[in-house]
């Protein structure tokens, strides 16, 4: 295979060898400092030039150089080390492993390169190895707990469903907050394309950055800040994800063909059951009733119940009664054993001056839930030569496609009686009700319901028969042409277009209680096209003694081009087929179409004096087609210092081997979306969609008539930029020849004149209005800390490496001027159906709760409602719920020894509330050991109050009366109280949670083992994801993971309906390279 | 060096030929202006969508509490409305936002001039009598309101007005209208036809309305101050000609279609949706069939199977009721028993043919009624002719308007079992529907009502034509709620007595425990976005907050 490969190499690039006869042959051996083996694919370089090899299987090189050359040996993970020829022949080295990567070069902005110990702001780096095949199919999830400062939340346990990471905190009113993600210099979208609302029977839609196949990663930079982002323009304001991929990031020098094929395989299980109580089945106050609630009478206290009517009619065999017994198992019984298989070959090769790159990847996740899976299918390509014109070319082309298949989720109560969440009942069943007994109805074909019909679909019919499909492809091609003017000064030019194509299917059958069980088909469609240009000159020169000067000017054209259409057909004509054109009518469903350029220019001026003191100046000025002409144009600069005091004293390494402190400030500039300086008018025919306008049906066109109406969302003309600006001050420390490494950061940025449609009240004649409003800050640390405690002879290792990630965010401001007396700067950032608003308010963090509490007197004690012995609502709404966890903490523990290594990630987050219907449901439905012990009353602790005025009632002598009243348990859980038709501040759980994220043992097989093999290395591991949690502060036995979220990549965090619980995986993964 | 120039010199002419590149900020897929013509569906749709009783919209709230319908939903029940009730948090915000916001731009739009000359006024004409029946009906739901500020380029934050000056302010509005449709000197050359779906155009048919409006008004003033008994006797100087006759009731019409959805919003929710959200009242049905103590005793009311349909013919209901008559099935306000929240899609009693376009109760139908058990085309009334004799006989009962209340009662009456043919004929079901006009139920009716009124004191007198007023308004509850709250009539159910009710509960067993923990509310709260985002405004107290012409 290698002979094969290297021929083909051989043949394709023969043209461009050249060899210098005066040079000499040189030939050596690389291994270990670990563990003595040789090491292989080490790279081999002659310093200044581009001549150079890789080391084979054996870690054998050779290499014709000129006699006075000096060597650079590097590899990935290793320390690089330098060597003189000076005449001789044969060159053995022995390469230390790299501790903490000072000696790292990160790719920051438009693939240009960087040594880490210039840079003077956090950047994280994270190598393939940490997010491959880890039983985990989704990039961001791969990426929880590893990096400080990165908050990544997932959403729930359907396959391919959304993720959403935010760097530093939320910066911005508008958008969704997340970094921009930049795959080989080109920018790749990250959008979250919602049919329907996620709270009222939405799907679990994907984000787009699931169309990055993972196995083509090379590496992954994190850029935290304002300064670190400012070359990449406004997008870059929350952070940059930077992908290199292996078939961008080509080293010409490897010589041959190597192959490295992995594979794995995963099972997959819902992480939450319940524990149920099995002591009481279906009704009310201890009575039978065919009820959703199991407060019914115990299972010892009747022998049978009249057969469920539906049941018997489609059943009559089972006659007109049936025993009275729980069914344990009924919620286990609707889910499976999900599996995850991933495959991928890599491919790469070249020689000195030219390299290529093949990925082909397969992944498969067939979910917990029936019915629901996500595959994807990759393949990339990218090559670079260098020309004999000395121009080097190169060029990436990728190709990605993906189906996500999965059911309805929210709540059905949220919408137009068009939601059929498949949820709604799926973890609060009767604890009477017999699942076995079947789930369609054997002559209609409609959803088998104990309870009757219509109330909601039975979760297995559900998931059989209502879906969202959505197709994903995206296509990626770039070309760079790069050319040395002369030693010091380069030209490059770079050209990428990303395409990237959704088409769903969102269907709700027949017979569902949807769409008055005539079936709906929604078509959604979504093209988007990104075009990114970039010309760059580097000039490069060495300027007297010790100072380095590096200057990059750079010009930026991009266009993003969004294309939405929807259409809905009600009434599927004949069953089973699901199409369009089969459906009865066809309407609008909505779309948009958005386009927007920049044009920017910016310069990047790197001074570096004697290898221990930068100086990095940035600045960009963009030219947006979204902002009012006379404010399109804005510019943004960075400045940040790097300060080596090691290098400076010349410390020993032994005790004090890196000493760094950074300190940066960055401002970056933002432009509005498309469109928002200008008032336009509404066709009343797509009229439903918005968030408060779920009740409002596609009217028109009505009787015939077509209608216009007014927005209601104001527009602004006078928009200025939006901008941010950030501090950051940091210091990486090494102790003890780096056994000790501490990275830490802190930060404050601040934004300004967010661009933002804020909230005006209606009586306005809007509901919302363009403007640049507010201030908002973030202030954090960051912590890095990699330990090694053992580190022994034998090469056994115990590494621990551990973040710390802590965000404080305020709304400082929301409107301009002064608040008038008594006012309450705040703007509504998304409207729940019901309660709560999700609001942005002066004083509190990003996104807190707003919404109904109940009457409490002066002194914080419960009113108590004289006439229920429950509580009482209050009129005016109030904070309730901050879903911004106080702090993060992520540890990964690896004990390795020769090729064995052991590796667990444990992570924390501290605090942040979580609103959950789940739980609400499953307390307020009796059906778990939290409500079991009820067969005595309560009284709420409390005064009782008036209902209509809010104030607590006295006695006679003019004090407050103790609240006396008995209620049942089930009235404190369905009653005005504390779960079902509660005020939503009894619906917020504390999100504590400890959780076993990630545990992974792998065995590298020995090469000595492999000599006469054509494998070069054969690596076998086991891994398990999310395998344990615990949160105390979530009722005990709902076991509800408080992580998952319901509404994915959006802003809205921190609510919960009615979703797919998360979800736990195992598996074996096995890697190869020949 | 050359290279690098060339370089530098493209880079230049790349940035400097960028100005019309940036130039595309404007949205091709959407209008800068829209037609006049467009504007006025879409204003006549929302209002009447908006104040219908479809689940969870105004009408809805207001029907329970005129005793019309019950609900479970814990925010409306037992009285406890509040800000985030969704008909409160939706509908005040879908008012402002929508109609209100679009009938100025018809207004102004309407009476730009064209030529110099005043320009197409019949539509600003037809805007301002439909803002003031919009604005008057808020007033009337909430009292103090933003009117003078609200919808005002500028203003994010509207003040809030006195609902008595805004009462004043509307009353001009209607004579402006009235004036503009008259305007002969206006060009009108856009004149609206089948884009006005309440009257085609017809000009006469809305000046008439604009009349009735007032009339209606001033009724509901009559108690206060601003009331003038000129006005009142002015507009029934001629009231045949001046105010609405038969054939001119003012009412959104619905149609059949599915998609796009125009059907009755109440039909939708309840044919089409899979629980049951509009419960039938038992003091409702208890006085339609005769079994309220202390009005229409005995009088079986012949609109009973157009009004409400059961859904067992002579079969058990799927769960244990709460309130059971034959086969009439629902549950009761301010209910604490313990059958008041069991599912029952098939087996509760709906909404009728009548009020939404469902199913007339030939007495063999069997639940679950569904979509195709009526077409759901039953128009959402708004004032109708036969509202309009109610209104003249509350008058004349009370002494503002002379003239003879009982015969105005009696025309009323018949007007209203006209009005049910009425709504029979436009909804076309597709079942048989007996004609109620003529068929002899109704003078029977008729006359035991009109025994009774005679048998009864002045105030008798006045409950009575409330009463009928009330049962014929079944479907159109906003008026009802602010009828209860200026005359205290029809007599409300009382959840703490169980109001009179003659009725024991299901076969027989004890009486339904039922409470009201919460008093009456006087006026609806504001909405929870507007008093989180206007400081003008104060949540407010609604048991102690009365609409000004409550005094």
């Amino acid at each position: 295979m290698k002979k094969i490969g290297s021929l083909i190499v051989c043949l394709v690039f023969v043209g461009f060898n050249v060899i210098f006869a005066q040079d000499i042959q040189i030939s050596g051996n690389i291994t270990s400092a670990d563990d003595g083996i040789a090491l292989p694919g080490v790279s081999v370089v002659v310093k200044g030039t581009s001549t150079g090899t890789a080391t084979d299987i054996n870690g054998d090189y050779s290499l014709t150089v000129p006699p006075d050359a000096t060597l650079v040996f590097s590899s990935v993970g290793m320390r690089t080390q330098e060597v003189q020829v000076a005449g001789q022949t044969v060159i053995d080295v022995i390469l230390e492993t790299e501790v903490l990567g000072l000696e790292e070069v990160v790719v920051t902005a438009i693939g240009i390169s960087r040594a880490e110990r210039s840079l003077g702001y956090s950047v994280a780096s994270i190598s393939s190895d940490e997010t491959l095949q880890k039983s985990e199919p989704d990039l961001l999830k791969s990426l929880e707990g590893k990096i400080p400062g990165v908050d990544i939340r997932s959403t729930s346990g359907a396959p391919g469903v959304a993720s959403r990471i935010t760097i530093r905190g939320n910066s911005s009113f508008l958008g969704d907050n997340q970094p921009l993600f930049v795959v080989d210099g080109i920018p790749y979208s990250n959008d979250q394309y919602n049919t329907t609302d996620q709270s009222a029977g939405g799907g679990a839609y994907g984000s787009s950055i699931s169309t990055l196949d993972p196995n083509d990663i090379a590496s992954v930079s994190v850029l935290k800040g304002a300064a670190a982002a400012a070359l990449y323009g406004s997008r870059a304001k929350n952070g940059v994800v930077v992908v290199t991929t292996k078939s961008k990031n080509i080293a010409p020098s490897r010589k041959g063909l190597e192959v490295t094929v992995s594979s794995s395989v995963n099972w997959e299980n819902i992480a939450n059951l319940p524990e149920y109580q099995n002591t009481y089945g279906n009704g009310v106050d201890f009575l039978y009733a065919n009820a959703n609630g199991s407060w019914g009478p115990r299972f010892d206290a009747r022998d049978s119940i009249e057969t469920w009517p539906l049941m018997l009619e489609a059943f009559p065999e089972l006659g007109d009664s049936v025993p009275w017994v729980p069914d344990p198992d009924n919620v286990e019984g609707l889910f499976k054993t999900g599996m995850v298989y991933e495959n991928a070959v890599n491919i790469t090769g070249g020689d000195e001056k030219s390299g290529f790159n093949l990925t082909a990847s397969t992944l498969n996740n067939d979910g917990y839930v029936p019915h629901s899976s996500f595959d994807r299918y990759g393949l990339s390509l990218g090559g670079t030569t260098m020309l004999s014109n000395k121009f080097r070319a190169g060029g990436t082309f990728s190709y990605t496609t993906s189906k996500q298949q999965g059911g309805i989720f929210g709540n059905n109560q949220a919408d137009d009686d068009n939601a059929a969440s498949s949820f709604a009942r799926a973890l609060w069943l009767g604890r009477a009700w017999d699942y076995s007994l079947g789930y369609t109805h054997p002559v209609t074909g409609e959803p088998l319901q104990h309870n009757g019909r219509g109330q909601f679909d039975n979760p297995l019919w559900s998931w059989e028969h209502n879906k969202v499909i959505t197709n994903m492809d995206r296509i990626v091609g770039s070309a760079n042409l790069s050319y040395n003017l002369t030693d010091w000064l380069n030209a490059s030019y770079q050209i990428g277009i990303n395409t990237f194509i959704q088409r769903r299917q969102q269907v709700i059958d027949r017979l569902s209680r949807g769409y008055q069980g005539l079936g709906a088909i929604i078509d959604d469609d979504v093209w988007q096209q990104e075009i990114e240009s970039n010309f760059l000159l580097t000039f490069s020169r060495q300027l007297g003694s010790g100072i380095d000067f590096k200057a990059i000017l750079g010009h930026n054209v991009n266009q993003r081009t969004t294309d939405q259409q929807a259409v809905r057909g009600i009434e599927i004509v004949s069953p089973g087929i699901y199409d369009i054109d089969n459906t009865n009518s066809v309407i609008p469903f909505g779309g948009a179409y958005e386009r927007r350029r920049i044009i920017g220019a910016f310069a990047d001026v790197t001074v570096g004096y004697k290898n221990y003191l930068y100086l990095n100046l940035t600045g960009r000025n963009d030219w947006s087609s979204t902002l009012p002409v006379d404010k399109r144009s804005y510019f943004y600069p960075a400045a940040s210092l790097s300060f080596l005091f090691s290098e400076l004293l010349e410390l020993d390494n032994n005790i004090i081997s890196l000493g760094k402190v950074r300190v940066s400030w960055g401002k970056v500039g933002m432009d509005a979306d498309p469109y928002s300086t200008s008032t336009t008018f509404i066709s009343k025919a797509t009229e439903f969609t918005g968030d408060k306008s779920v009740y409002k049906y596609a009217a028109f066109p009505f009787l015939g008539q077509a209608a216009m109406t007014t927005p209601d969302e104001g527009n602004d003309p006078e928009l200025n930029p939006e901008f941010k600006t950030e501090f950051e001050v940091g210091t990486d420390l090494g102790f003890i020849n780096n056994r000790i490494g501490i990275d830490f950061t802190y930060y404050s940025n601040k934004s300004t004149d967010m661009i933002y449609s804020v909230s005006v009240p209606a009586s306005s004649g809007f509901r919302s209005q363009w403007t640049n409003v507010g201030e908002m800050t973030n202030k954090g640390v960051e912590i890095g800390l990699d330990l090694t405690p053992v580190k022994m002879a034998n090469g056994f290792t115990w590494n621990i490496f551990g973040t710390f990630t802590q965000n404080v965010n305020e709304v400082v401001d929301v409107f301009e001027g002064e608040p008038e007396e008594g006012e309450v700067e705040r703007t509504i950032l998304y409207g729940l159906f019901g309660d709560p608003s999700i609001v942005a308010q002066v004083g509190q963090p990003y996104g807190v709760f707003l919404g109904e509490v109940d009457v409490r007197d002066d002194e914080g004690n419960l009113l108590i409602n004289p006439g229920t012995g429950l509580l009482i609502e209050q009129r005016e709404n109030q904070i309730y719920g901050d879903p911004n966890p106080d702090f993060k903490l992520g540890v990964i523990n690896t004990f390795s020894f020769r090729g064995l290594s052991i590796r667990a990630l444990v992570d924390y987050t501290q605090g942040g509330d979580v609103l959950c219907n789940s739980i609400v449901l499953l307390l307020g439905r009796g059906v778990t050991k939290d409500t079991e012990d009820r067969e005595h009353s309560f009284v709420i602790p409390g005064y009782y109050g008036d209902p209509n005025t809010e104030e607590p009632l006295l006695d006679a002598n003019g004090n407050k009366i103790p609240n006396i009243t008995q209620v049942s348990m089930n009235d404190l859980y369905f009653g005005e109280s504390f779960a079902i038709n509660s005020a939503g501040e009894w619906n917020v759980y504390d999100a504590t949670v400890v959780r076993l994220r990630e545990i992974a043992v792998g065995y590298e097989l020995p090469r000595k083992l492999l000599g006469k093999t054509p494998f070069g290395s054969i690596s076998i591991s086991l891994t398990g994801r999310n395998l344990w949690y615990f949160a105390p502060n979530i009722p005990e036995y709902t076991n509800f993971d408080p992580e998952v979220n319901g509404y994915g990549s959006d802003n809205t965090q921190g609510i919960e309906y009615s979703i797919a619980p998360s979800v736990k995986r195992y598996g074996v993964n096995l890697k190869f390279t020949f | 060096m050359k290279k690098i120039k060339i370089f530098l010199l493209a880079t230049i002419v790349l940035l400097a030929g960028c100005e019309d590149f940036l130039d595309i900020n404007r949205s091709p897929n959407d209008a800068t202006e829209p037609d006049i013509d467009k504007l006025l569906p879409g204003i006549m749709y929302d209002i009447g969508d908006d104040f219908s009783i479809g689940y969870a919209k105004l009408g809805y709230a207001c029907a329970v509490y005129s005793h019309q319908m019950v609900t479970r939903q814990p925010e409306y029940d037992d009285y406890n409305i509040n800000g985030y009730s969704y008909a409160v948090d939706t509908y005040w915000e879908d008012l402002y936002a929508g109609p209100a916001e679009d009938l100025k731009l018809l207004i102004r739009m309407g009476e730009t001039e064209i030529d110099g000359e005043p320009g197409n006024l019949i539509y600003a004409g037809i805007g301002k009598i439909l803002k003031a029946y919009l604005f008057s009906m808020m007033v009337d739901l909430w009292a103090d309101i933003p009117y003078t500020e609200a919808n005002t380029e500028g203003i994010t934050k509207p003040v809030f007005d006195d609902g008595e000056q805004i009462y004043a302010a509307l009353f001009t509005l209607i004579d402006e209208g009235i004036a503009n449709i008259q305007n002969t000197d206006a060009e009108n050359i856009r004149v609206p036809g089948d884009d006005d779906l309440i009257y085609g155009g017809d000009t006469e048919q809305w000046v008439r309305l604009a009349n009735t409006l007032k009339l209606k008004m001033y009724n509901q003033v009559r108690l206060v101050s601003m009331y003038s008994q000129g006005a009142v006797d002015q507009l029934l100087a001629d009231p045949d000609n001046n105010l609405i006759g038969p054939g001119d009731d003012f009412m959104l019409p619905f149609g059949t279609s599915v998609a796009p959805e125009n059907r009755h919003p109440a039909f939708v929710s309840e044919y089409g949706g899979s629980q049951i959200s509009n419960y039938i009242s038992p003091w409702f049905f208890e006085i339609l069939s005769g079994y309220n103590a202390n009005i229409h005793t005995g009088i079986t009311d012949p609109r009973i199977p157009y009004y409400w349909c059961n859904q067992l013919a002579g079969g058990d209901p799927e769960n244990p009721p709460e309130y059971k008559d034959g086969d009439f099935n629902t549950i009761m306000f301010g209910s604490v028993g313990p059958n008041r929240d069991h599912a029952g899609r098939s087996s509760f009693t709906m909404m009728g043919i009548y009020p939404c376009g469902g199913t007339f109760d030939d007495g063999v139908q069997v639940g679950p009624l569904g979509s195709l058990d009526g077409t759901g085309a039953a128009p959402q009334r708004f004032i109708t002719y036969a509202d309009r004799l109610y209104i003249e006989a509350e008058m004349m009962q009370v002494g503002r308007v002379a003239g003879d209340a009982r015969a105005k009662l009696e025309e009323a009456i018949y007007a209203s079992f006209e009005q049910v043919d009425m709504v029979v004929d436009m909804v076309g079901p597709n079942q048989d529907v007996p004609v109620l006009a003529g068929s002899g139920m109704d003078t029977a009716y008729v006359t035991a009502v009109l025994a009774e009124y005679d048998a009864g004191d002045a105030e008798k007198k006045l409950e009575i034509v409330l009463t009928q007023k009330w049962i014929s308004q079944w479907g159109n509850s906003m008026d009802q709620y602010t009828d209860y709250r200026r005359t205290g009539y029809p007599v409300r159910f009382d959840a703490n007595s169980n109001g009179g009710s003659q009725y024991q509960g299901p076969d027989g067993t004890a009486p339904i425990p039922t409470q009201e923990t919460r008093a009456f509310p006087l006026s609806f709260p504001y909405d929870k976005d507007e008093v989180i985002l206007n400081n003008n405004c104060t949540q407010k107290i609604v048991s102690q907050s009365p609409v000004f012409w409550d005094e």
